[in-house]
Order: C-alpha cells, then sequence, then structure tokens
C-alpha cells in the first residue's frame, strides 16, 4: 500500500525531477533541486519498482553530489534496451532508457560447414560463421534439426557449456551428440544416432540470436541435408591427388582429397616446406565442399622438392582423423591405434 | 660410530628443515598487482591461503588471484537463496535473460560462495555471497600470477605462418597437492586436453593429449573428449575421476599421464543417455565417501566411491551381448536441474538449481540426508 502511495505521490510532486545522462551514458545527473531533502538515488533495471519484499536490489554503483545535481555512476555501464527506474528511497522519480544502439548492421549467418548437402550419417560437427560477435551460451534455442515433415528432432545437438566459440566470438561448433553416434553406447542403443541413412533433413538456425550488443539476427537460416551411409573409413592421404603448379608463379597447389573433410581443420593441420626445410608462407583456400585444398603461396614456387606436412588431427565429416577412426570395432580391428602427430607428403616443382 | 649419529642425526634435521620449507611454501611467489585483463571465466577453483584459480579460454591463460576473505560464519548456518540469476542481473542493471552463470567455488575459509557470470557481451563478472546479499569482487586491480595454457612446441611454431592459435574452451578446473589441473575441449577436433601445471606458477606444464579411449562394451573404442573431472585419490594412488562429454564415467592414474602421450582411461559407469555431465565433486558423510554429479539432463546422481576404487571388472573388457546399463552403481538423489556443485564445509555442499517454478535457486544440501 505504501508503495502505490509513493507511486501516486511521485508522479504528481516529481513529474518535473530534471536529469539527464552524461556523456557515453556514464552516469545519471539529477538535479537537487528537483529532489526532496533527503533520501537516497538508486536505479533498478526494470520499468517498474520491484516491490521491496521482492528481494531485488538496486544497481550497483556510487552516488556523488556534483554541484547542484546528485550523480549515480553505475559499476556496469548502462545498457542499451533497458528501461531503468530511478527511485528516491523508495519513492519512484522516472524511467529512462539509453536508445538502442547507433545503426548496427544486423548479424547475420554468413556460412554453415559442411557446405555439401549430402553428409555421411555419423556426421559430427557443425560451424555456424557469424557477421559478428554473437551472444554466447544460448546457441541450443536457435540451432535446430527438422524432420522431413519439419518437426523438430530433439537431441540432436550436445548442449555443451561453455559452447564452442572462436577467440572472435564469430564462429560456433555444434557437436551431433557423440553418445548417439558412437556405435553401441547406452544412448545410441537407445535413440540412434541423429540422422539416418537415406534420411533428409533441415539445418534450421533460427532468427532473433542476438549479437553482443542485443542485435538480432533477422532471418532464419536453413540448410537442406540428405543422409548418405556413414563414414567409419580414416582418410586416406596416400590417395590424395597433388597437383603442383609451374615454377616462378604464384599459382596455387591443389590437392583433392577425395572426400569432404572438416572445414577449419583443413585451414589449419598443413604445413608445406621448401627443400631448404623452411616453411612457406601463403593462404589456405577451401574449395568444392571442402574436397579441395589449396595453397597460394606469398611469394612464386622454386624449382624443388617441396613437404607437405599433414597433422593427424585432421578429420573428415564424421570425425574420423589420419591416426584412426571415429569408432573403430575392436572385435575386427584389435591392437592399438596410430600415434602419429603428422604425415608427410612430397611434390616436386619443376618446368 | 659417534660421526655416523651425527650424520643422522643432520641427515633429520634436513628432512624437517625440507618438510618445513614445503609446508611453508610461498605460494603466492611472483604474484603483482595489476589489471591481469581476464576476458572470461569458464571454470573456478579454490587453492591454498584462499587464492582463487580462474579458467579464462577467451584468453587461454589461467589465473591465481589472491582473496582476503576471513572465516567468519558459524559452520551450521546453510544457505538458501532464491531468484539469484534475477538478483545478480538486477545488480548489473541489466535482466536474467542476458546474463549466464558459469562456475560457483565455495572460498574454504570464509564459505563465501564465489559465482562467476557472463555478461551479454561475455565479459566476465565475479560475485561472492555469504547468503543473503551479493557483493562484487572487483577483477580489475588485484593480486595475481597467470599462466597461458601453452601448445607444443610444435604447434607454437606454426603461428609465425600467420594461424590461428589452437583454441580450448575450459570445461573444468582443479586444485591438487600442489597443481592446477584443468581440462579443455577443442573447437576444432573431436578432442581434449588436460593439464597439469606445477603452482605457484612456471614455464613449466604437463599435458597429456587426454584423447582418451573409450570402450563401448568391449566392442567399439572411440577416443572422447572430457567435460569434468575430479582428482581423488582411490586404492592409495591419485587417480582422475573423469566424465566424458556422453557421460560415461572413466578413471585413470594420474601417474600414466604423461606429457604429450595418449592416456587410456577405464571406464566405471555409463550414466544415461542424452545428457552432459556438468559438475563432478566428492563429498565424506563420516567416514564413506561419495561422488556427487551433476548432469544437464539427469537427477544429481550419488555414487559410492568404495565401489569405483573396487571395481575390478572394467568395462574395457568384452562383456556379453546386450549388456544393458553397466558398472558402478548410482543413486538419483531427488534433486534435478542442478546446475553447479561445490563442498561447502563438514556439513553441507552447495548447489545451485533451477527449481520447477523457473527460480535459479542457490542452497546448500545436508551431507546426512543425500
Amino acid at each position: 500500500m505504501g508503495m502505490v502511495a509513493g507511486f501516486l505521490f511521485s508522479s504528481i510532486l516529481y513529474a518535473q525531477t530534471t536529469y539527464r545522462l552524461t556523456e557515453n551514458n556514464h552516469a545519471l545527473r539529477v538535479e537537487k533541486s528537483s529532489l526532496p531533502s533527503i533520501g537516497t538515488l538508486k536505479i533498478f533495471a526494470s520499468d517498474t519498482l520491484p516491490s521491496v519484499s521482492a528481494g531485488i536490489p538496486p544497481m550497483l554503483g556510487k552516488t556523488e553530489e556534483e554541484g547542484d545535481s546528485v550523480e549515480f555512476i553505475p559499476t556496469f555501464p548502462f545498457r542499451r534496451g533497458v528501461t531503468y527506474s530511478a527511485a528516491w528511497g523508495e519513492m519512484f522519480l522516472f524511467r529512462f532508457q539509453i536508445p538502442v544502439a547507433e545503426k548496427l548492421p544486423a548479424p547475420e549467418l554468413i556460412a554453415l560447414y559442411p557446405s555439401a548437402h549430402k553428409v555421411p550419417a555419423n556426421l559430427l560437427k557443425i560451424y555456424l560463421h557469424f557477421s559478428v560477435p554473437m551472444r554466447e551460451g544460448v546457441a541450443m534455442n536457435y540451432v535446430f534439426l527438422l524432420d522431413e515433415k519439419g518437426d523438430t528432432l530433439p537431441g540432436a545437438f550436445l548442449d555443451l557449456q561453455p559452447e564452442l566459440w572462436d577467440f572472435s566470438g564469430k564462429r560456433l561448433t555444434i557437436w551431433f551428440d557423440p553418445g548417439r553416434i558412437k556405435r553401441d553406447l547406452g544412448p545410441n542403443q537407445l535413440l540412434g544416432a541423429p540422422l539416418t541413412r537415406g534420411g533428409k533433413y533441415t539445418l534450421l538456425v533460427s532468427q532473433n540470436w542476438p549479437d553482443i550488443h542485443g542485435n538480432i539476427v533477422r532471418q532464419d537460416f536453413r540448410k537442406k541435408i540428405q543422409v548418405t551411409a556413414p563414414d567409419r573409413k580414416q582418410p586416406e592421404v596416400h590417395s590424395w591427388e597433388i597437383l603442383p603448379p609451374d615454377p616462378q608463379t604464384q599459382e596455387p597447389l591443389i590437392i583433392k582429397l577425395g572426400e569432404n573433410m572438416d572445414h577449419a581443420l583443413l585451414s589449419q593441420c598443413f604445413t608445406i616446406f621448401s627443400g631448404e626445410k623452411s616453411p612457406v608462407s601463403g593462404k589456405v583456400i577451401v574449395e568444392e565442399n571442402e574436397s579441395l585444398w589449396k595453397f597460394v603461396p606469398d611469394l612464386p614456387w622454386k624449382r624443388d622438392r617441396y613437404e607437405i606436412q599433414v597433422e593427424t588431427r585432421l578429420e573428415d565429416l564424421a570425425g574420423n582423423n589420419l591416426n584412426r577412426p571415429f569408432d573403430r570395432d575392436i572385435r575386427t580391428h584389435p591392437g592399438e591405434w596410430e600415434d602419429k602427430t603428422f604425415f608427410t607428403l612430397e611434390f616436386e616443382i619443376r618446368d | 660410530m659417534k660421526k655416523t649419529i651425527l650424520l643422522l642425526l643432520v641427515l633429520t634435521i634436513a628432512q624437517i628443515g625440507l618438510l618445513l620449507a614445503d609446508s611453508d611454501k610461498n605460494w603466492t611467489q611472483g604474484f603483482v598487482t595489476s589489471n591481469p585483463e581476464i576476458q572470461s571465466v569458464n571454470a573456478m577453483a579454490f587453492g591454498p591461503e584462499g587464492i582463487l584459480f580462474l579458467g579464462d579460454s577467451k584468453s587461454a591463460s589461467i589465473f591465481a588471484v589472491t582473496t582476503d576473505d576471513q572465516a567468519s560464519r558459524s559452520a551450521a548456518e546453510g544457505i538458501d537463496l532464491n531468484q539469484i540469476d534475477k538478483t545478480i542481473a538486477a545488480l548489473l542493471g541489466t535482466t536474467a535473460d542476458k546474463i549466464s552463470i558459469q562456475d560457483m567455488a565455495v572460498h574454504p575459509a570464509s564459505q563465501a560462495v564465489y559465482i562467476a557470470v557472463h555478461t551479454e557481451d561475455g565479459k566476465p563478472i565475479l560475485f561472492k555471497t555469504f547468503g543473503k546479499t551479493f557483493e562484487h569482487v572487483p577483477l580489475d586491480k588485484v593480486n595475481y600470477s597467470k599462466t597461458p595454457l601453452i601448445n607444443a612446441v610444435a604447434e607454437d611454431a606454426k603461428d609465425n605462418r600467420g594461424r590461428s592459435m589452437r583454441q580450448w574452451a575450459i570445461s573444468d578446473l582443479a586444485f591438487y597437492g600442489d597443481k592446477v589441473m584443468v581440462s579443455g575441449l577443442s573447437n576444432e577436433e573431436f578432442g581434449s586436453t588436460f593439464r597439469s601445471i606445477p603452482f605457484p606458477f612456471s614455464d613449466n606444464q604437463t599435458y597429456a593429449s587426454l584423447e582418451i579411449y573409450h570402450a563401448a562394451h568391449g566392442k567399439f573404442e572411440t577416443h572422447s573428449p572430457i567435460k569434468t573431472f575430479l582428482p581423488y585419490e582411490l586404492n592409495g594412488a591419485p587417480h582422475l575421476i573423469a566424465s566424458y562429454t556422453c557421460t560415461p564415467l572413466v578413471v585413470f592414474p594420474l601417474s600414466e599421464m604423461k606429457q604429450g602421450q595418449l592416456t587410456k582411461g577405464k571406464t566405471v559407469a555409463e550414466l544415461g543417455s542424452s545428457n552432459t555431465p556438468l559438475d563432478i565433486i566428492s563429498f565424506k558423510k563420516g567416514d564413506k565417501s561419495y561422488l556427487l554429479m551433476a548432469n544437464s539432463n539427469r537427477a544429481l546422481m550419488k555414487i559410492d566411491t568404495d565401489q569405483v576404487a573396487a571395481y575390478k571388472d572394467y568395462l574395457t573388457t568384452p562383456v556379453e551381448e546386450n549388456f544393458a546399463t553397466a558398472g558402478v552403481p548410482f543413486v538419483a538423489t531427488p534433486y534435478v536441474n542442478v546446475q553447479q556443485l561445490a563442498d561447502f564445509n563438514d556439513q553441507y555442499i552447495a548447489i545451485i538449481q533451477r527449481k520447477a517454478n523457473g527460480d535459479l535457486a542457490l542452497m546448500t544440501l545436508d551431507k546426512k540426508r543425500l
């Protein structure tokens, strides 16, 4: 009851409270002459004052007297889009809002890997690339696997916290639930793999995913996928086709990988060494559904024998790497796994 | 004869001296006071003398920060706080949907509960509570030391070719003996790393590339990234009790973890499907020890550590077909949606739980009732 009275009282008497936000919304400044003499300035992050019994505290900050005004400097900056209520003691004074940001472009999903529409039934990961750093920890509210009828299939992805963002905050790695992919594990026996061979699905990244400024993705992103047989074979490095470039050019070195590989690892796992064993600098380009690896050197190729070191952690779409398949039937393939760090391939550039 | 006795005496004194030196270890050696520029807090644990370890995936570093909490509360006092997400959001001047709680740790002396949160822009903020209000713990000027999660030499050598550094999302962190242990998940290959970092920090880091194999019922082997772990003494030897992203519980002796080598874990239990383990702790009730494991999609599980220690029939050995649920038995407690766990004191466990009415609560559970 006291609160309600306070409300009415304040709206009549203090409708004229004079206040302004200082530069960069650093502080809130209220004119002392428009306030009763005794009280404390409190700011709540809500459009009404919470009742005292709710136990919701005011924002952290310090209050300072600055000439004719009382200034509230929040410990953590005022946030755009949030409505704040200012109170003097328990009396409501006014509401204010920091306008939503200068027109920043809406975040967009700019790529989803794998690029191919046909994926193996034991597809392990997808990568989402956004135009700007995104809000973390909320991916499972926006990423869905839909069946042919458009119904959401629950439990397809692993709800992992912390999520697997890259340093830039723009790329997210999402795993299909590995417990369902791994043959014979409890989840696999109970629910089967998330994707069924022959099935048609849609990967949906829905709109409204906020970026770190609270701007939201404006459009749904849909990618249709068709599921092929599970891939239980390790990538076979020695079957790759290497197409050496001509000397004295900066034409790309091309490797045909024979299957679609993990997009992120393709740009990480290769190092080229010249005849003197010095690393060759250049740029990696991945094409043709991640089955073609290209390398454009910063300086022209020489007539030389080159080495390509390929790290064994390179994976195909099903998580099979160069040392071992994602899961191995130990009844038919007993023994230890390979434990190499890299494989070495060679090529020669000549006239 | 006299000489021998004298020599023995000298040796004994020297040994006592060594022992004293060890217990007098200067844990804050190399600490400085400034802004450590912590970019994220994904995992936390307390070490000796109230030193708080913070795992920061964004800056790929572990920070050790001093706290000056004093013992201050009665051990019998529990905590029962509702709406902690709303309360913390209010203090930050935002709404509960825009913050995420990253981890919780209990100060061993003061029993203050430390909670790390991220705001919507991913900035880390630390709070502590004694059970009533939340106090902001500033991280911009602290007494600290840090160590980077360094990569193998071969990996670092690549950075001068303009490639991005390998990144590990820190999934768990613990202090054991004089080491900070940290597990990280790769955001590229399907794998995890496990580091054992001597403290006070030096350049010396041992890391096992715990691309641990996991045998499903003796038929298939896969490797499995670690989500959460607990250093624990089993049968008199230090072990790591760990849980994979796909739930099974594994143990392996710490002595078998070698620099850069692959280590094979022994699966002792499979704990259910469509579930991610969130946190694991141990606690004592009388003279019995138990593990508690929080899960994304299962009730809080209690496991008798004697059964883990005694479990010889590891699931790596081939077993009969149709071997359904397997391994060490667990008790599903009535606590669901438990997100964080910490040993609070002799009497209580602290948990953060999403209640049926949607409230996020921080509370203590009496060990006697677990």
